[in-house]
């Protein structure tokens, strides 16, 4: 029963029937052909069993192990590699269809390799979710051809396997370090403009050349008979809240990834970066009313939580409620604190809606609100109109696009710091708007 | 554990069919065949039976081929009886089976209803009565069970005559008209018209009967029926071979498939069959799942675009090209300001050079759209055309191709 199960039948197979079929209905006119095809037909019968005999005569012929992590990281490639060994005494002809998490929506994912007799290969692919939850992996289907190639048997190997998948950390991992080192700039991700200094002394250390003078340490030179400078560090200890809306206006998808999840990767990111930094990360949800209020802190367990919490976010997409959310930070953050909120707007009334909220919370705290370029409309934009009614198209994608850069303008006017970014480099405009705050000294 | 409901589900389905199809099987097939190996009341097993004794020197056999093509063809025409419903000859069978007569043979016709060229060149009319009786079932269920009889009698020498009893069943038919000079009546039935009767002038002798179900099961079965038709059939001359003709009332006995020809021919039958395998092995086998069922799962999708085409639209019926139009020079003022850093509340020559050299467009293009914007900011009106410049003059600005 099983090995019925396990059989199937390629196209070569079918082929050879279509040929047998064309040379007989040539036989027809030719009666010598009639008998070649004949001794075929017998011929390839043989073939047929000799191909079964080959491929069912062995149990476990074939070897596959799936190697991925526990974890996957929202919107990011991450790789699975499938190991697969050949235990046939003959070399086979492979075809693997893993069996992926349904979430993907991928149906057509298969790859072809012949592997000789006893030789290991690998497949490595990629693949990249787009919702954060439980991904079930399947088994892997090998289906083995010789060489006659008639006959497919399937192997249903691996074993089925779930994967959690979080908020981008691979993102988190690579910001990190740009971060750390300050080179962010000098990746060409962003050029910004660092005004202002640190006040606050951390050493004296020796003179090198590039290090301003105007911080030569004259005492500590005198006594050490080399130029020594003072230097500075950043303010510590600054409280950074994660604010994210959870509403109806951050469901819209760009590249399959919802603006809420590209929120929630970027909430992670800039929480790492400022727990690095020696800041207290916290987070802030909230739609109809504050979902969740992870205080901030900078205690070692502290990125855990975050990111366990940050996991744990599921959405209704209602509507959003500035008034709950004012009422929650004043009481439940006393303490003046950066708060980046991460929410869209799309025109300047919804923005006048939220704007009495959005000044009385700007009281209190250093507020940057962050939302996005609609790049889809941007994409209308950049196109060539072919007839009137489209140039009437790009005349509104063109208003829609400026009424960003007005939302921006009035946000300014009331002393709300902002963030207009495509969704894609939200991460990276965020952590610099992070770190220009901070070396301002905004805080 | 879902396939096996399926499974059971069809299951109890065709075992239902099935029992439903056993219940069925009661009924009697009423339906008049004349054919040698049947035994239902109106086949002609129990003819065969019986005639195979009376002719036991030339045992009769069964053709299924027209009067001309046993003639012509296979030269074996034998002494034809024919029995069905309804005999139709062409000409080529009639003068067949008239050149048969004429040669010295004997013919017996019997049948319900006589057409063609047979009934008009010899000269009778047939005439048939409850027309029904052919094919409804239950009306002959009705009829056999009644108690009405006719009377035939028969005259097959001149002082000798039989009478014999039967269903009206057997009698619808009869001849409403003969020509008297062609014509010995043999038989009639109670109302005094013929339904046997001989043709005469001729070497051999053809009979033409209306009455086909005599010879079958039903009545040759009883005891007093039978006679009749023993009586009849006894017509033929006992050493010559009696051929009953079926053709008239089957057709010809061979598959009837257009497939017949490709079946005829043992290479056609090969490339047949191998593709109606190999139809049936990819049908199994191509439908055979190779990883396990993804559900469907709609992802988001982004309707900003749709929300952009929607509001353009409108906008286009509105037509108010002006109002596009300072949308579109707002937009382009703001890019001029972020990018090349110019103040665009005063238009001039010296801004048509700043801007030219800033973004490196030639100067006769963006004076071409200056004057253009002023025309907008002015406020005049703007119309389709000069959009359309509009546009393309911002596309090369833009640079977009």
């Amino acid at each position: 029963m099983n090995s019925v199960r396990s059989f199937y039948i390629t196209n070569r197979f079918f082929y050879a029937a279509g040929t047998l079929v064309f040379l007989f209905i040539i036989g027809f006119a030719l009666p010598w052909i009639a008998v070649v095809a004949e001794v075929i037909f017998y011929l390839s019968l043989a073939c047929l069993l000799i191909d079964t005999l080959l491929l069912f005569r062995i149990n476990d012929g074939i070897e596959l192990e799936r190697l991925c992590t526990e974890k996957f990281s929202n919107g990011d490639d991450n790789p699975v590699r499938l190991i697969i060994e050949n235990r046939y005494p003959i070399s086979l002809h492979l075809r693997v269809i893993d069996e992926l998490p349904e979430q993907l929506q991928i149906r057509d994912q298969q790859f072809d390799l012949d592997l000789g007799s006893g030789e290991v290969k690998e497949i490595n692919y990629k693949v990249r979710p787009v919702k954060r939850g439980e991904y079930q992996f399947g088994f892997a289907n090998v289906f083995v051809s010789t060489f006659l190639g008639i006959v497919r048997r399937r192997y249903q190997l691996g074993e089925e396997q779930t994967v959690a998948v979080y908020p981008s950390f691979i993102q988190m991992r690579k910001y990190e370090l740009l971060a750390i080192s300050n080179q962010l700039q000098e990746f060409g991700v962003k050029k910004i403009r660092r005004i202002g200094n640190n006040m606050e002394f951390e050493q004296i250390k020796n003179y090198v050349s590039g290090d301003d003078y105007r911080k030569v340490n004259w005492k500590a030179t005198a006594r050490k008979g080399h130029l020594m400078v003072n230097q500075y560090q950043d303010e510590r200890s600054q409280q950074v809240y994660s604010v994210i809306d959870k509403g109806r206006v951050m469901q819209m998808p760009f590249e399959g990834l919802s603006l809420l999840d590209y929120a929630i990767n970027s909430s992670l990111v800039i929480s790492n970066i400022a727990l690095k930094k020696g800041d207290k990360a916290g987070i802030v949800t909230f739609q109809q009313k504050v979902n969740s209020i992870l205080p901030a802190s900078s205690r070692n367990m502290q990125l855990n939580l975050i990111l366990e919490h940050l996991y744990k976010q599921k959405t209704g997409y209602k509507e959003t409620d500035y008034s709950k959310l004012y009422i929650a930070l004043k009481r439940k953050v006393t303490q003046r604190s950066l708060v980046l909120l991460y929410t869209n707007f799309e025109s300047l009334s919804a923005l006048k809606r939220q704007l009495p909220f959005l000044r009385r919370i700007r009281q209190q705290h250093l507020l940057v609100c962050i939302f996005f370029q609609n790049t889809e409309v941007e994409k209308v934009i950049h196109k060539k109109a072919e007839d009137l009614e489209e140039v009437y198209m790009k005349g509104i994608a063109e208003q829609l696009a400026f009424e960003k850069k007005l939302i921006v303008k009035e946000l300014q006017a009331h002393g709300i710091h902002t963030i207009l970014t495509p969704p894609k480099e939200l991460s990276v405009n965020t952590i610099n708007k992070y770190l220009e705050l901070k070396s301002r000294g905004l805080i | 554990m879902k396939d096996k409901k399926y499974v059971i589900f069809l299951v109890a389905l065709i075992a239902l069919y099935v029992v439903s199809e056993m219940r069925k099987s009661g009924q009697v097939n009423w339906s008049s065949t004349y054919h040698e190996e049947h035994k239902i009341p109106f086949g002609a097993f129990a003819m065969h039976d019986l005639m195979s004794d009376m002719f036991d020197q030339a045992p009769p056999k069964s053709e299924y081929k027209t009067l001309y093509e046993l003639a012509v063809e296979d030269s074996t025409m034998g002494n034809p009886l024919i029995i069905a419903d309804g005999v139709a000859m062409d000409n080529n069978d009639f003068n067949a089976l008239m050149r048969h007569i004429d040669l010295g043979g004997t013919a017996l016709i019997s049948a319900r209803n006589i057409q063609g060229p047979l009934a008009d060149s010899l000269g009778f009319i047939v005439r048939m009565e409850d027309a029904e009786l052919a094919y409804d079932f239950r009306a002959i269920q009705e009829a056999l069970s009644g108690e009405l009889e006719e009377t035939i009698t028969l005259n097959l020498t001149d002082n000798e005559t039989k009478e014999f009893s039967y269903s009206t069943i057997a009698t619808t038919s009869y001849f409403s008209q003969i020509e008297k000079e062609n014509f010995d009546v043999l038989a009639v039935n109670a109302t005094n018209s013929p339904v046997l009767i001989s043709y005469k002038g001729m070497k051999g002798s053809l009979y033409v009967s209306t009455i086909p179900l005599v010879f079958t099961n039903y009545f040759i079965l009883g005891e007093e029926t039978s006679q009749f038709a023993a009586a009849m059939l006894s017509l033929f001359p006992e050493d010559e071979l009696v051929v009953h003709n079926e053709y008239y009332q089957l057709g010809r006995r061979e598959v009837q498939s257009p497939l017949r020809v490709i079946l005829s021919n043992p290479s056609l039958k090969w490339a047949f069959f191998i593709l109606l395998f190999t139809v049936f092995i990819f049908m199994f086998f191509e439908s055979k799942r190779r990883q396990r069922i993804i559900p469907l799962i709609t992802p988001l999708k982004n309707m900003s675009v749709e929300f952009v085409e929607t509001l353009g639209r409108l906008y286009y019926r509105q037509k108010d090209h002006r109002k596009l139009a300072v949308k579109r020079v707002q937009y382009w003022k703001d890019y001029v300001r972020v990018h090349f850093n110019l103040k665009t509340d005063h238009f001039g020559d010296r801004f048509n050079t700043d801007l030219s050299s800033k973004s490196g467009q030639p100067l006769k293009s963006i004076e071409a759209l200056m004057e253009l914007v002023k025309r907008i900011e002015e406020g005049a009106v703007i119309s389709e055309d000069e959009l359309i410049k509009l546009e393309k003059g911002l596309n090369g600005f833009y640079g977009i191709e």
